[in-house]
């Protein structure tokens, strides 16, 4: 564990954009206050006082809301594959485990070249949580509040001081020239770690029901469910693991995009096809969209479940139809042990 | 290793009317290597969208083929698609029919309407290798007479293999039997202890030759089903065709009904629809 300055890391800023990185950390939005991530310069121009979570997961990186992925122009197809230099500073945890989830998603079985290409050359600077908000969950989830694995570099700010660890080889490389913390640090450390736990909401149902999904088709949950979702895809967009795309066409008059985009499998046009409709109702929706997050048969590849807690759900589902509520039902339904 | 997202733009060679509302799109063997009976590809018209599409011909024909069926936006710019014009194709994708599975096994199979096609594509291939299998069979059903698919090439095969054929409605000229298929599959006809079924045609369809093959004593591992489903990358990426811990396009669109029961009964959505 390594102990660094803010100016330690105006260099380590300094360093970076000189070895080509496009560095981008939290921003707070000028109307409304929601985090994103923004391109910064320098250290100082990252907004941490107050940030918890971005708005949108960081998964917008390598997966974009809306991108094309193949220009015809002419007879002649081109591949838009984009592999750019960047950092991701101050992900927090459970995001990062949300994207290894994508990883193994994208990249394992066929991978995708879209994605593949967007997301090497990443360096990910994970900022553990000492200010968890009530919907934050990541505790029962086993993705926070601190990062066990997959990043490159983990920030824990103590205020006055920061301290650092490496995950990998390549942030290895730039913590090697800081100073050793002390005894007294790791201690400090251990006790707002201790305290930051202590910091959660209670959430007697979360961690049971979490792994041991096993609702049946025609159970009450999924209709009970079904009647408050307002079929929006607000909870899809926001979800850190959800990976569903639609592919379209752009028409310029000649020149022709293929696009990729986000999609919800709340809506009615995921599952349509010419004359019938396997999914008509919310309620099976909202069971195609939980086993997707839950279900250990469809988790198996991932090695874990595809919920991270990260509490996004909770926070834009208008109707409660997010997986807090689902949590409570299966509560009410099998009884804690 | 190949794209999988980057489509071949291949010139269609020849477009042949198949009935008032199917035509059939054919492409130079060239396309890709070798594909098994069952596969589909992605078709791109592109400025329009891409579908995914059952490869209708068998591996070891002259063309690569498509059978067609103009219902929606993509198939309907598909149709104002001539010869000589050019589309881009992916593939091929999918497990296609566990073929290798069933030597010394008679096969049956059944079709409805546009379904035919990937079964048209296993049967040519069958025949090509007739000495692996006890026997071929072939029950096919269209709504009228004017709506099956591979009138001329059916009855050629008749002389081959039995063919059964039915009409939901007849017409005068009509000899042939009227009703759904189901009800051409009688017990004379098949014997469930040595025979595989692979079905293929809309939903309702279907459910009711599982059925019917069910009570004439087929087990669930003994019948396949090839599958249609929404889907958008072919590849197990964009999740549209995730049917319980499948995904249509990867570890399908070829299923024995003995998989299909278990999603039916405990995952999310209605497989016969």
């Amino acid at each position: 564990m390594k102990k660094l300055t803010a100016k330690d890391f105006e260099n380590l800023f300094e360093n970076w954009r000189n070895e080509g990185y496009e560095i981008y950390a939290p921003q707070r939005a000028p109307y409304g206050g929601d985090f994103f991530f923004e391109k910064v310069e320098s250290f100082h121009q990252c907004e941490f006082d107050g940030f918890v979570n971005t708005l949108k997961p960081p998964k917008d990186f390598f997966f974009p809301q809306d991108a094309p992925t193949l220009k015809l122009y002419r007879k002649k197809l081109e591949l838009t594959e984009i592999s750019k230099k960047k950092i991701i500073f101050g992900i927090r945890p459970c995001d990062l485990e949300g994207l290894l989830i994508l990883d193994k998603f994208y990249l394992g079985n066929i991978t995708d070249p879209f994605y593949r290409a967007r997301r090497e050359n990443t360096l990910l600077v994970t900022f553990a949580c000492f200010n968890p908000l009530p919907t934050c969950f990541c505790k029962e989830a086993n993705a926070g509040p601190v990062a066990k694995r997959g990043f490159d570099i983990q920030v824990f700010d103590l205020g006055d001081v920061y301290l650092a660890e490496a995950g990998s080889d390549k942030g290895r490389r730039y913590l090697e020239k800081f100073e050793e913390a002390g005894e007294d640090l790791l201690k400090k450390l251990e006790e707002e770690n201790k305290k930051t736990l202590e910091k959660f909401s209670p959430r007697p149902w979360a961690e049971q029901n979490l792994y041991n999904f096993n609702i049946s088709k025609d159970s009450g949950i999924w209709r009970e469910l079904g009647k408050y979702c307002l079929k929006c895809g607000g909870c899809n967009y926001l979800c850190p693991t959800c990976s569903c795309f639609n592919t379209y066409d752009l028409n310029y008059g000649g020149y022709i995009e293929q696009r990729r985009e986000w999609d919800s499998c709340l809506l009615e046009g995921y599952h349509r096809m010419a004359g019938s409709n396997p999914k008509p109702d919310a309620a099976s929706r909202m069971q195609f969209r939980f086993e997707c997050k839950l279900s250990p048969e469809i988790n198996k590849p991932h090695g874990r479940i595809s919920c991270t807690g990260c509490g996004r759900c909770i926070q834009t589902c208008i109707g409660d139809a997010h997986i807090e509520s689902l949590l409570i039902l299966m509560d009410k339904e099998g009884g804690r042990k | 290793m190949k794209h999988v997202f980057k489509p071949t733009m291949a010139v269609i060679k020849k477009v042949v009317q198949e009935t008032p509302d199917t035509k059939s799109f054919f492409f130079k063997r060239d396309l890709w290597d070798n594909h098994k009976p069952g596969q589909f590809a992605e078709l791109w018209v592109p400025g329009t969208g891409e579908i995914p599409l059952s490869i209708a011909s068998s591996p070891d024909d002259e063309f690569i083929t498509f059978t067609v069926k103009k219902v929606g936006s993509v198939t309907s710019a598909l149709f104002e698609k001539k010869e000589g014009d050019t589309i881009g194709i992916r593939g091929p994708f999918g497990n296609g029919f566990p073929l290798e599975k069933f030597n010394g096994r008679e096969l049956v199979f059944v079709g409805g309407g546009i379904g035919l096609p990937p079964l048209m594509s296993t049967i040519i291939y069958a025949l090509g290798r007739r000495e692996s299998f006890q026997g071929i069979k072939l029950f096919y059903g269209a709504r009228t007479p004017a709506d099956l698919v591979y009138r001329d090439q059916l009855e050629k095969l008749s002389e081959k293999i039995n063919v059964y054929l039915t009409v939901d409605q007849g017409t005068d000229s009509w000899e042939g039997s009227v009703g759904v298929v189901t009800e051409i599959i009688t017990p004379e006809r098949v014997n469930p202890d040595n025979s595989v079924a692979m079905v293929c045609g809309p939903g309702i369809m279907m459910y009711f030759t599982v059925k019917k093959l069910m009570e004439l004593g087929f087990k669930p591992s003994n019948i396949y089903l090839s599958l249609e489903h929404h889907m958008k990358c072919a590849v197990g990426k964009c999740g549209h065709c995730r049917i319980g811990p499948y995904y249509v396009c990867v570890d399908g669109p070829i299923f024995s009904y003995e998989t299909l029961k278990e999603v039916e009964e405990k995952f999310a959505g209605d497989i016969w629809e």
